[in-house]
């Protein structure tokens, strides 16, 4: 698989819906902070418990969401993306991510993130949209004295 | 007696409290490797001279020369794709693995006999040794960052050094047998593996997320070449691979040169003074003495000093001082005979290119850029020191007779590089901290001008197919990327391409062209006209003419009868042409234009609806005349917001506007308005009047300002000028201000005139550093101090308080210091990394004032709180009662603290709450006396 050139970066981070607003001058400059890395079939992007700093855009291939019993949770696709949730939870990853085939990924480090939903509210907006459109209902705790 | 004992053992080694089991547990690992691998090689290295002899030593260097590159290539692909702590274990594994081999030869004298036996334990020796000190670095650089590293990593040199002491002991007893020796190294090495092993499940790593502990991935730009353009890339790299290269050079060269005089000296006192027993063992008494002194010297350097060094004048300062000292030893070693500049030569041999030049290598590596970090550690440590001494063995055989010389010049050139690599130090520990930050004020123009020439192409002939795909979106993508290039060159193929996209995406494309810098391109004119022609579509004519009208290029003519067109952008173009008519029409008929399409201006802007409304103010924004800002301003406060956005650019896009009657409208409306767009619109036009006196009221409301606001209003003031300076100097001053608004102006003040801001600077970081102890006291204290009453709240606010203060004094600081990305200091000292904070910290104390520093560094500093809490008691403040606090939060400049001063007082029922209420309320803002007549009325 060939190096993404910034411009490449910058027509994929477009593609994906978290940043489809964003205008060529944001997503260029996030680009610019976004990494390439290439997984060979049968590589772990990451294990379940490891610790987190960075999540993860599928330019090609494919990537296997797998729980830490090791069964198959779900398949992701190019343009989909994964590994944000400990970054918000600050908790250890809760499921592993496996590439079945040779795989190119964009990824973004914590700190990168942020700034990024700082700097545009919108991308913060497209996560929740992307979570609720997820969740039937938000799971809220019971009350622990309900008569 | 104990924590007494306890605090002068940390206060001597420089170990902050908590801290010492972890230091002791690296100081450990760093003496059992160290005596196992020094084992391995001293005794090789002696059983090689006796079973082998002194004259098959060139051809070992050339054999440890060529094998140590092998390897290095090995250890350099291995760090790509293992762990440090993978690779350690290996190479231990590996070490025990080969001695237990050698045990067995030894045992059943297998090959003993032979020569490459003893090349082959000498070779492996030193592979060992010298694999294990780039492992050991490595391991323990992932668990410090660079303040730990300043101060703890001499007291891991030390124990390095401890553990070659205790071979060299062993070696002077001379109890063991090869075998025991052996068994003794196996032992050794054995106990450093389960040493590692401890340390990897006892103590936490310190993270940074440029190295991704996870990721079994291979970065795509990973390669050699990369490697070899991103050293080129990094002049810091470059220097510091050229000073140590210089060094080892140096090294050989030095002491050859005291060795050759030694041993003239020792021939010649012989000779004159008759004195009994052979040279060589007077020789080697001589040098076993100066051994002795300096690596006791060495120890102590290493334990108690370097460590102190470093931390009073910086790492910047200490690099001079081997050159320095080689300059010395090689210029009045031409001119005096004595033994007094060969014993300086010797010094830095045996002295200060361990205990002090190592120590800086280890530091200064922090600045080489993160990804390169190990690889370079490996460059230096594995091929520079073959290298290194086949250059200089081949350099002395060619000036063997000028060697001081060669010697002087050498250490001259290495002082210069020192010099060099001291310039470059901060721009490196800013450049890697700025690999954190994304540039979002970058233009689209700028990231693709930067461009190589080979990847523009690229990056052009690329978006040209992606403006052949079916998307839409993709389409437009392509279009706003080929025109951000400039490029002439492609705007022919950009536009024949456009023709061939369906209408929508025409149709938006054609928005995109009026922004770009072709908007008036005749080749852009004639393809909007030809597409037009072919297509007969409303929406594209609507389209074109729209776009013609705003440049004034749509005859009036062929505008006059979309006067009463439904289609409100075609209705607009019309009204547009004719008000520019006298450009094509004789004055009188443009005078009947004008007033006609005056008329029909009017209607739209006296229009209910919205999109007619919105039209209207646009064409008045287009037109530009200072007149209509008066018609467009009380549309800012209009429901629909986006009829008060239109109103805000057409504001913007009119260059005159009065700044005594208009701008504090505009001032006002930026108070007001919560939307983004309008704000930065406001203030663009504000920056239009070029006006000082509006200075304060800009600053003032950039408290709740977004980042894109805050840099549009520092761009404009700064755009005012050194008129501005005055007002900006005592607004940095003014504690009445938020820290935000301060800050503002102190940024604007550093840019306008850095001199005025560092004259005054001591004297406002010095009453915020106060301030930021204050809070930070108080936040970890109060609770403590009323522990019936919950505080959690008024705890949350004085932490903000202290991060918010900090911040100001981070940036500020930075500013003074001409850091460009001032932000990038505070954001770095926030950061969760601790190694992102430790460079955040280094990058501060390079640029402020070593007084400044002083101060704030306690704060700044991954120690304990307590020890923070203990600094802000020691520097004579005194911890304020509940209602001490809250009074002073009461008159603080920030609101969250008033509000919480006034919940506070209310939530405890403190006596005469509702008075101090009522006080407060008298120079409060409309917010907090809604807030306040809450708690009033409940």
């Amino acid at each position: 698989m060939k190096p993404l050139t910034l411009i490449e970066k910058a027509f994929t981070l477009k593609q994906i819906p978290l940043f489809a607003t964003l205008n060529l001058d944001l997503l260029l400059s996030i680009a610019d902070k976004a990494n390439s890395v290439i997984f060979e079939a049968h590589d772990y992007v990451f294990l379940a418990q490891e610790e987190a700093n960075r999540m993860y855009f599928i330019v090609k291939g494919h990537v296997n969401l797998l729980s830490a019993s090791g069964e198959a949770i779900c398949s992701l696709k190019q343009g989909d993306f994964f590994g944000e949730e400990s970054l918000f939870s600050n908790k250890p990853r809760s499921y592993a991510a496996f590439c079945p085939v040779d795989t190119l990924l964009l990824t973004l480090s914590r700190t990168n993130l942020y700034m990024i939903i700082a700097e545009c509210p919108s991308v913060a907006i497209s996560f929740l949209q992307i979570y609720t459109a997820a969740l039937p209902y938000r799971p809220i705790k019971p009350l622990e004295n309900a008569s | 007696m104990a924590v007494e004992k306890q605090g002068f053992l940390q206060r001597i080694f420089n170990i902050y409290p908590g801290e010492e089991r972890n230091a002791l547990l690296f100081a450990c690992l760093g003496f059992l490797w160290a005596f196992g691998a020094t084992c391995g090689l001293k005794f090789a290295d002696a059983l090689f001279l006796i079973h082998v002899g002194a004259e098959s030593l060139p051809q070992l260097y050339i054999i440890v020369s060529c094998g140590m590159i092998i390897v290095a290539s090995l250890l350099l692909y291995a760090f790509d794709k293992l762990s440090s702590y993978s690779i350690f274990l290996t190479v231990l594994s590996l070490g025990i693995g080969f001695y237990f081999f050698a045990l067995f030869c030894v045992y059943f004298e297998l090959g003993t006999h032979s020569a490459w036996f003893w090349y082959t334990l000498r070779t492996a020796g030193y592979f060992l040794f010298a694999i294990l000190m780039t492992c050991y670095w490595t391991f323990i650089d992932q668990y410090h960052h660079l303040q730990d590293a300043k101060r703890l990593y001499s007291l891991f040199t030390s124990s390095i050094f401890l553990g070659g002491a205790s071979t060299g002991g062993i070696m002077h007893l001379g109890v063991l047998n090869l075998s025991h020796l052996i068994i003794l190294i196996i032992g050794l090495l054995s106990f450093t593996y389960c040493w590692v092993k401890k340390i990897a499940r006892d103590v936490p790593l310190v993270s940074h997320e440029d190295v991704e502990p996870e990721s079994s991935g291979i970065e795509v730009s990973r390669s050699f070449r990369f490697l070899i353009q991103s050293i080129l890339r990094s002049r810091f790299t470059l220097l510091l691979m050229a000073s140590n290269f210089l060094i080892q050079l140096l090294l050989v060269i030095t002491e050859y040169n005291y060795m050759s005089t030694f041993d003239e000296h020792f021939v010649t006192v012989q000779d004159v003074q008759q004195i009994e027993g052979s040279t060589e063992s007077r020789l080697t008494l001589f040098l076993g003495q100066w051994i002795a002194i300096v690596s006791v010297c060495n120890l102590l350097f290493g334990l108690f000093v370097y460590s102190r060094l470093i931390r009073r004048f910086g790492i910047s300062s200490l690099l001079m001082i081997t050159p320095t000292l080689l300059i010395i030893a090689f210029t009045g070693w031409s001119f005096n005979q004595t033994l007094f500049f060969p014993l300086i030569g010797f010094f830095v041999v045996e002295g200060t290119l361990y205990v002090i030049d190592d120590n800086n290598f280890n530091l200064l590596l922090n600045a080489v850029p993160t990804k390169l970090k190990y690889k370079i550690r490996v460059l230096i440590e594995s091929f520079f020191e073959p290298v290194g001494m086949l250059i200089s063995a081949i350099l002395l055989n060619l000036f063997q007779a000028q060697s001081r010389l060669l010697g002087l010049i050498l250490a001259i050139c290495a002082l210069a590089i020192a010099l060099a690599l001291r310039s470059q130090y901060l721009r490196a520990i800013l450049i890697n901290l700025s690999d954190n930050a994304i540039r979002f004020q970058r233009k689209a123009e700028e990231w693709l001008s930067q461009m190589p020439f080979k990847q523009r192409k690229a990056s052009e002939k690329r978006l040209l197919s992606i403006l052949r795909l079916k998307d839409h979106q993709a389409q437009l993508f392509g279009c706003e990327g080929l025109l951000a290039f400039e490029d002439a060159a492609t705007l022919k193929e950009l536009l024949a391409s456009l023709s061939r996209l369906p209408l929508a995406t025409k149709i938006q494309a054609i928005d995109l062209l009026e922004q770009s810098a072709f908007a008036k391109d005749s080749l852009v004119l004639d393809t909007l006209q030809l597409w037009m022609q072919n297509d007969p579509s409303p929406e594209l004519r609507s389209a074109v003419h729209f776009y013609l009208a705003k440049q004034g290029l749509l005859h009036p003519d062929k505008a006059l009868v979309d006067l009463k067109s439904p289609d409100l952008q075609l209705r607009g173009a019309a009204i547009m042409a004719l008000r520019k008519s006298l450009a094509y029409v004789p004055p009188t008929i443009a005078a009947y234009q004008q007033n006609l399409s005056t008329q029909h201006l009017r209607e739209l802007l006296s229009s209910a609806h919205e999109a007619e409304l919105c039209m209207g103010l646009q064409i008045l924004g287009i037109e530009g005349n200072s007149q209509d800002v008066d018609t467009l301003i009380p549309y800012l406060r209009h429901p629909s917001l986006s009829i008060a956005r239109t109103a805000a650019w057409s504001i913007a896009k009119i260059d005159h506007l009065d700044s005594a009657r208009q701008a504090p409208l505009l001032l006002d409306q930026l108070e007001l308005t919560n939307d983004s767009d309008i704000r930065v619109a406001c203030l663009k036009a504000l920056g239009s009047t070029q006006d000082s006196s509006l200075v304060p009221a800009i600053i003032q409301a950039s408290s709740h300002f977004k980042p894109i606001e805050r840099r549009v209003a520092e761009d404009l003031v700064y755009r005012i000028g050194l008129r501005t300076v005055p007002t900006l100097l005592t607004m940095t001053k003014d504690v009445t201000l938020t820290d935000r608004q301060r800050l503002l102006a102190g940024r604007i003040l550093g840019r306008l005139s850095l001199p005025q801001l560092r004259a005054n600077l001591f004297d406002i970081i010095r009453q915020e550093i106060d301030r930021a102890y204050f809070y930070f006291y108080h936040a970890h204290t109060i609770q403590q101090a009323y522990p019936n009453d919950d505080l959690s709240l008024l705890k949350d606010v004085l932490i903000t308080d202290y991060y918010s203060v900090l911040d100001f004094i981070i940036q500020l600081l930075g500013v003074s210091g001409e850091v460009e990305d001032e932000e990038l200091l505070a954001r770095s000292l926030r950061s969760g990394s601790p190694k992102v904070r430790s460079q955040g910290i280094e990058a501060l104390e390079k640029t402020c004032e070593t007084v400044i520093f002083r101060l704030l560094q306690p704060l700044i500093d991954d120690i304990p709180t307590r020890e923070k809490l203990s600094a802000y008691v020691k520097s004579g403040h005194k911890a304020l009662s509940l209602t001490e606090l809250l009074d002073r939060l009461a008159t603080s400049p920030a609101q969250i603290d008033q509000i919480m001063a006034a919940t506070l007082r209310y939530n405890l029922d403190l006596p005469g709450w509702r008075e101090a209420l009522r006080q407060q309320m008298l120079q409060q803002d409309e917010i907090f006396h809604h807030f306040a007549y809450e708690l009033l009325e409940s």
